[in-house]
């Protein structure tokens, strides 16, 4: 019985010696974690920002009420959730490397660094979920068996809780080890030449070297994806999901009119549009009718919570208009309905503000082409600062409340 | 032994662990109550299983690849070719499913439209001339120190 005893102490002292080694490294050290650890706030910070500011618009509680103006600003907020996401994947990956000599190090015998480092747990796990989801995701892949955008929405209020902890945690620390005299870094530094899972004779990796890395590639990685959303980057567009040139009359497409299943209704000749109020049909126009209002052109971007966007000319008559000519005045809100049967994104809402925005249109044409049938023929929603999944395509009822 | 230093338990710490955990609970009470939409079990399978997965497999991976890099090569090709790795392992990693396609749909020519496979290869076949480059470099620069003091001695 002392054989497989022995092993085990003999495993447990190499472990910790090899440990211990590594954490004497400048790349391991609270210097290069801390560092690492501010980037990543960084990004993180801007992602869940960001990222609240989407599921907000999309799930608007009764006191939120966002504007139409600026027109952009959606797109930037959906921008920089991408890009920011994206860089922080080598920035990431560098920091689990630099700490990763941490994870064998005892387990915390009193109860609140116990607790403080369990909540490494969801730290660690809820950042390489978020990541992973969110890469999968823009790629349109979803090998998990939940519904994206709430295990991500969730993922983000427990993985953000844990980085409040760590923070707080650690920013002493890291404020300590940040000071160019730093006790905990130059101790570390002095004695440098070690390898983490080795004898000194091979050179390890330094702090310039890993946090070089780490930035380099970040930079990189955002240069190469970017240009999805970003006009200078498309030229160098290697591994983003979309380009916004690429697509049917110049402009990508989320869903298509055959995955949405309205072909034949959306072609159908005895298309209307109607206008509801209450409950009660108070107006219906077919497409001669709606030509005959008068017509609005308005530059505005595609974006999406993907991160992707594209801007293009539409024309179409205004939604304030159509409400003018069907005598209503006085509303608190239009949902604009889809042909689609059901689904989360058949119908979306404009408030009071957007509504009335002259350059919320009913979109019939775009860059001087009628809109073909996976733009939205015969007509879609297109307004301003609004997210993609909300510019509802294949319009046929608009309920006025 | 070096030990990281313990946190400073201010106000700040107990403050955060108060809040910090207060959303963690938050966000998971949000998980279980739209289950319906976020399949628990599912959700902290993957959740908990890529922390494994990182921590169990893929951590050690490049340990032991950057270990073996330090032990095999040369002394001046040992930063560039690591640096080298790391990039080309990153790239493999993100690119995958774009070059495989995963999310590719006839009925969307417009969504995933690159050759992702093509700037693979060909962003790997840079980063691997970039890190020649670096190594001969690095090989000419220390040739030359090592002649500089032997024409000084002939002289």
């Amino acid at each position: 019985m002392n054989g497989p005893r022995h092993a085990v102490q003999t495993l447990h002292e190499e472990i910790s010696t090899r440990r211990d080694r590594a954490l004497e490294q400048p790349a391991h050290d609270v210097r290069t974690a801390a560092v690492l650890g501010i980037a990543l706030g960084v990004c993180f910070s801007l992602c869940f920002v960001t990222g609240l500011v989407s599921h907000t618009l999309q799930q608007p509680p009764q006191w939120f009420d966002w504007g139409s103006r600026p027109a952009g600003l959606y797109r930037i907020t959906q921008g920089v959730h991408v890009i920011s996401g994206t860089a922080a994947i080598p920035l990431l990956l560098a920091k689990l490397w630099s700490v990763y000599p941490r994870l064998f190090l005892p387990l915390e015998r009193h109860i609140v660094p116990a607790i403080e480092r369990l909540s490494l747990v969801p730290l660690v796990g809820g950042s390489l979920f978020m990541l992973f989801t969110g890469t999968a995701n823009i790629a349109r892949w979803y090998p998990w068996p939940f519904f994206f955008p709430r295990g991500h929405y969730w993922g983000a209020w427990i993985t953000i809780g844990a980085l409040v902890i760590h923070i707080g945690a650690r920013a002493s620390n890291a404020r300590v080890a940040l000071r160019r005299d730093s006790s905990i870094t130059t101790a570390a530094t002095a004695s440098s030449d070690r390898n983490p899972i080795s004898d000194g004779r091979i050179r390890p990796i330094g702090r310039r070297t890993l946090l070089g890395w780490a930035g380099g590639a970040s930079l990189a990685l955002t240069a190469v994806t970017a240009g999805q959303t970003v006009p200078f980057l498309r030229r160098i567009v290697l591994f983003a999901p979309r380009r916004p040139d690429i697509g049917s009359q110049g402009l990508p497409v989320n869903r298509a009119a055959s995955e949405a299943g309205v072909m034949d209704r959306a072609q159908d000749p005895q298309w209307r549009l109607i206008v509801d109020v209450d409950g009660a049909e108070k107006l219906s126009l077919d497409l001669a009718a709606l030509a005959a209002l008068p017509q609005r052109h308005a530059t505005l971007p595609i974006a999406c919570v993907e991160g992707w966007s594209a801007s293009a000319r539409w024309s179409g008559v205004s939604v304030i208009d159509v409400l003018t000519h069907a005598s209503i005045t006085q509303f608190d809100t239009v949902e604009v309905v889809s042909l689609e049967d059901g689904g989360l994104y058949s119908r979306s809402i404009l408030n009071t503000s957007q509504a009335r925005d002259r350059d919320t249109i009913l979109a019939t044409t775009v860059n001087g082409e009628t809109l073909n049938l996976d733009h939205g023929f015969p007509i879609r929603l297109i307004g301003p600062n609004r997210p993609g999944v909300m510019q509802t395509k294949w319009v046929t009822r608009l309920v006025v409340r | 032994m070096t030990t990281p230093a313990l946190p400073h338990r201010g106000r700040m710490f107990w403050g955060s662990m108060v809040v910090g955990w207060a959303i963690i609970l938050f966000g998971i009470r949000g998980l279980f109550m739209d289950r319906a939409a976020t399949a628990p079990a599912g959700f902290t399978k993957w959740f908990i299983g890529l922390a494994i997965v990182h921590d169990a497999l893929l951590a050690p991976v490049v340990f032991t690849v950057a270990w073996l890099a330090g032990r095999v090569l040369p002394r001046r090709a040992v930063v560039p070719v690591r640096l080298g790795l790391a990039t080309s392992g990153l790239l493999i990693l993100y690119s995958w499913p774009l070059a495989r396609g995963y999310g590719r749909r006839e009925s969307n020519p417009s969504a995933l439209p690159l050759d992702y496979g093509r700037n693979l290869v060909v962003s790997l076949i840079t980063i691997w001339i970039l890190v020649g480059l670096w190594i001969a470099i690095a090989s000419i620069q220390s040739h030359r120190r090592r002649a500089v003091p032997q024409v000084t001695r002939s002289t």
